[in-house]
């Protein structure tokens, strides 16, 4: 039975011991409310933010003082009622702290322990003994001194904190809607530098009119004047003024898509008038055409009759243009190319045989897609196989040309298109500004949290991306053709032939993608709107290729791993996660989940469906190609 | 006079006459005290030529107790110190098997160089040490009280030395080690010993002082967490329990056993009556701790690659051991 300290010593003792609780109570207090104030610091900051953000009106900086000072105190008043609500020191306990405290050779505790042990032998005299040490209570005070705890130090530098947070910040500018910083702030500088070089890059500018609004928006973003809600509306009202504009452009569109067949059909057999025609520079294509007919007195039969199936060809391009001047020019260019044809036929000599045969011509393969800098598909253009290999048979002989005349009206229509061709050049980088810039704006509403569907779907019919791509194609035909050859002469016959042909075509392609210079990387761009990302989508289409490259093949270490290896199979997810094979560490106890030898297929079969999904930057797929085959 | 007033008296008046002829050594002598009135045994260790003999004399004839001398030397058997039954004839003719006592009856024995003998014969003292009786043929002896051993025995690295057994080391209370004097202890050394001078000792206490001096001891008081200090302290020796200390873990094969948690308590005890208290503090606790738990680890071939002595690895256990827990350490360092 615990029996109370009744003996003048022990009197001494107890009221000891109960000054020593007061003191650690009082400890407490202190530790309890400083932890709690420095917590509390902490909150404010958050809340006087959080205030800032959430109140835009006079009132934010006497509500962020309010959140402060309820963070504060709520938190100090947990933090004193945490630690005065703990468990509290038992009597002996707090004898057995001021014996280490005081130095006292554990007296107190003993004493404390003999106070409550009335069995021990000798005890009232031990307790006598003991009594002398419980004199030295003066000290008290300094060992069990209420002080701040030794974090004190980051109590001012919280406070500067929450000081820098009510008045520094611009947000919390009383009166203000939108300050700089915010992301509609943000976007306006963005935008506007993106105009700067979208207007020194092209060089044509947008009607005065969409000039103007497209730059005043900029401003309006930049100068904070914009809610978020009023920029995306602004930001859509003049997107649809730039698709309006584009619409108007069509027509101009339509007759440089006609002289970019036309160039097609001439690529071959005419590769200046192909280029000036695709330009839409009509004095060069008078010029190329002037030069061609000087040449095609030199030309072979087989060139006369290819050439002339060309202008034929290109001819019936434009003949059908709503342009009137091209369309006069394109129907002379068809005369010319049959007539080109026809004068070849009907000089021709004697045809040697009655039968001849002539292979079909072989037809390339379709290039590969090329591969903008979005990922956005592009398909090149298909790929013309060279004329395949004639059969037997008999071939007239050619003899002749197109008229002189013919030759000669061609090239007035094509000058007189002259002014046509420059105001075409025009609308082409007319419309290309206002489809990049329609795309810019566009990245802009994304990430000001604009919807992305609609927008999308209009780009994508109108937008000319700069995404580029390069496809190699090989193909192989097979054909059949008939010949028949007439000839003044003394034999005649026909024949039957069969032929093969092979042929190679290259295609390049254009990417359509509905924004502006591969800004955006696909769907990345409509659903991340942080800075980091968009500055790195920023980055030119090689860099991003570098990029990916090394994201997919540099090779991945396991942590906390000391001692060998760990290995990526090279594939990236849509998120940009790279898959990671670990392999096992040797010195493990379980067996090897893999042989080794099964690893390079697997590597080479990923990297194939790595190529195969395009998930492989093009520059890089023939070397990675080569280089898991290699591995087998 | 109180108990405590009447234990350090007696004890300054031992160290005092063994002070007339034992130079220095002030903690070898208070260790030997502090095993005498605990009554337990002491090891002394030191090279030859220290001095430990001379102690072991000079505090017999300080207690007035019988003394004896065993010097172990290789072909020391048992009987040479436990005795053995002779045949007697007496006048008559008539014989008898009569048993003849070794030198191990006496009140304070001296086995000297106890290092030097096979472990077969310091076996011979396991029992006289720990029951204070010698059986042979079946027949128990008791041995005269008090009774102390005071053993020497020269570093183990020395030539021709068995050491002692786990079960041999764990029956003395204090292992003690005999450093080398002090330059002005040599010269006093020196001096007394090269003169034509002679220091005589004479008894001090008697028997029965000492029995009372041992109860003293017993009766000091321990509060229970000085208590639960050494006990922890004793588990923190052992590598293979819950308590064990880190340094156990790494550098120790064995801890020390019960008898050294009773050694930490006694010689606590007798710390606080020599400090002038008739009640332990952890200071007490740790001042036994070294030389009461020093021959009872033992220490793992790491401890000894990297030349770590038992000594050492017992401070560093103290170290690791903290003299208060929970909320009382929280508050005492808050």
């Amino acid at each position: 039975m615990v029996q109370r300290m009744s003996p003048p010593p022990l009197r001494e003792l107890d009221e000891l011991v109960s000054r020593a609780r007061r003191r650690l109570l009082a400890r407490r207090v202190v530790r309890g409310g400083s932890l709690g104030a420095l917590l509390g610091l902490g909150v404010a900051i958050f809340a006087v933010i959080a205030v800032g953000q959430t109140f835009r009106s006079d009132s934010v900086l006497w509500t962020g003082l309010a959140a402060a000072g309820v963070a504060i105190g709520v938190c100090t008043l947990i933090g004193v009622s945490a630690q005065v609500a703990g468990r509290h020191l038992r009597r002996r306990e707090v004898a057995l702290l001021l014996d280490r405290a005081l130095d006292q050779d554990e007296a107190f505790v003993t004493a404390a322990w003999l106070s409550e042990s009335p069995e021990v032998p000798g005890r009232d005299a031990l307790l006598e003994q003991l009594a002398g040490s419980f004199e030295s209570d003066s000290r008290l005070e300094d060992v069990l001194a209420v002080r701040l705890p030794t974090y004190k130090g980051w109590f001012p530098v919280l406070g500067l904190v929450l000081v820098a947070a009510f008045f520094l910040p611009p947000y919390l500018r009383v009166g203000s809607g939108i300050t700089a910083g915010t992301p509609t702030a943000q976007e306006g500088e963005r935008l506007a530098e993106r105009l700067d070089e979208l207007a020194e890059e092209i060089g044509v500018a947008l009607p005065e009119d969409l000039e103007v609004e497209t730059e005043q928006l900029a401003e309006d973003l930049l100068g904070e004047e914009l809610s978020t809600d009023e920029a995306v509306d602004r930001i859509e009202d003049l997107q649809k003024k730039l698709d309006d504009f584009a619409n108007e452009l069509e027509p101009s569109k339509s007759v440089l898509d006609e002289l970019e067949k036309a160039a097609d059909a001439l690529q071959s057999d005419a590769p200046d008038l192909a280029e000036a025609l695709r330009d839409a520079d009509m004095d060069g294509a008078a010029d190329a055409l002037e030069d061609l007919a000087e040449q095609v007195q030199e030309m072979s039969p087989e060139q006369k009759q290819s050439l002339g199936q060309g202008l034929e060809g290109a001819g019936e391009q434009l003949a059908g243009s709503k342009n009137e001047q091209v369309s006069k020019a394109g129907q002379t260019m068809k005369d010319a190319g049959q007539g080109l044809q026809q004068g070849q036929q009907g000089q021709g000599q004697q045809g040697q045989q009655g039968q001849g045969q002539q292979g079909q011509q072989g037809q390339g393969q379709q290039g590969q897609q090329g591969q903008g800098s979005q990922g956005q598909g592009q398909q090149g253009q298909q790929g013309q196989g060279q004329q395949g290999q004639q059969g037997q048979g008999q071939q007239g002989q050619q003899a002749g040309g197109m008229s002189q005349q013919q030759m000669q009206d061609l090239q007035q229509q094509l000058r007189d298109a002259q002014q046509v061709g420059q105001q075409l050049q025009q609308d082409q980088k007319a419309l290309e500004r206002a489809q990049r810039t329609n795309g810019a704006l566009e990245g802009s509403k994304q990430r000001l949290g604009g919807e992305a569907g609609e927008s999308q779907g209009q780009s994508s019919q109108q937008g000319q991306g700069q995404g580029e791509g390069q496809g190699q194609g090989q193909g192989q035909g097979q054909g059949q053709g008939q010949g028949q050859g007439q000839g003044e002469g003394e034999a005649q016959g026909q024949g039957q032939g069969e032929g093969q042909g092979q042929g190679q075509g290259q295609g390049a392609g254009a990417g359509h993608t509905w924004e502006d210079q591969g800004e955006f990387g696909g769907d990345k761009g409509f659903n991340d709107s942080s800075d980091a990302r968009n500055d790195n989508n920023r980055k030119s289409t090689a860099d991003q290729n570098i990029d990916d490259f090394q994201r997919l093949y540099d090779g991945a270490r396991l942590e906390n791993v000391d001692g060998l290896l760990a290995g990526a199979d090279g594939q990236v997810d849509e998120s940009g996660h790279v898959d990671v094979l670990p392999t096992r560490r040797t010195g493990a106890d379980e067996s090897a989940s893999k042989p080794l030898l099964n690893i390079p297929d697997r590597y080479s079969e990923a990297a194939r469906e790595a190529i195969s999904n395009e998930t492989v930057p093009p520059g890089y797929r023939d070397a990675v190609k080569q280089y898991f085959d290699e591995t087998r | 006079m109180n108990e405590l007033e009447f234990f350090t008296e007696r004890i300054e008046k031992l160290r005092a006459e063994v002070g007339k002829v034992l130079v220095g050594q002030r903690e070898v002598v208070d260790g030997v005290l502090a095993c005498l009135v605990a009554d337990g045994h002491v090891l002394l260790e030191g090279v030859p030529g220290l001095g430990k003999t001379l102690l072991v004399r000079t505090l017999a004839q300080c207690l007035g107790l019988t003394y004896r001398r065993i010097q172990f030397t290789p072909d020391l058997m048992p009987a040479d110190i436990v005795g053995t039954h002779i045949l007697n004839e007496d006048e008559t003719g008539r014989r008898t098997m009569e048993f003849q006592r070794g030198p191990v009856f006496t009140q304070i024995l001296l086995a000297d160089e106890i290092n030097r003998a096979t472990p077969k014969t310091q076996s011979a003292l396991l029992e006289a040490m720990q029951e204070r009786q010698v059986t042979i043929s079946g027949t128990s002896h008791p041995l005269p009280g008090p009774f102390f051993v005071m053993a020497t025995q020269n570093p183990l690295e020395m030539e021709g030395t068995y050491p002692l057994p786990e079960a041999q080391l764990d029956r003395f209370f204090y292992k003690v080690y005999v450093p080398f004097p002090t330059l002005e202890e040599l010269v006093e050394v020196v001096n007394r010993t090269t003169g034509n001078t002679t220091q005589s000792v004479q008894p001090v206490i008697t028997p029965d002082e000492l029995t009372t001096m041992r109860r003293i001891v017993r009766s000091v008081t321990v509060a229970p967490e000085v208590m639960r200090y050494a006990m922890r302290v004793l588990l923190a020796t052992h590598p293979d329990l819950p308590g064990g200390s880190q340094t156990a873990k790494q550098y120790l094969r064995y801890g020390a056993s019960p008898r050294g948690a009773q050694t930490l308590i006694l010689g606590g005890r007798v710390n606080a009556l020599m400090a002038g208290r008739q009640h332990i503090g952890f200071a007490d606790i740790r001042a036994a701790a070294v030389p009461g738990l020093r021959h009872r680890i033992g220490r793992s071939f790491e401890a000894e690659a990297e030349g770590l002595e038992t000594d050492r690895l017992a401070r560093k256990i103290l170290d690791e051991v903290p003299e208060v827990t929970g909320a009382v350490a929280r508050e005492l360092h808050a």
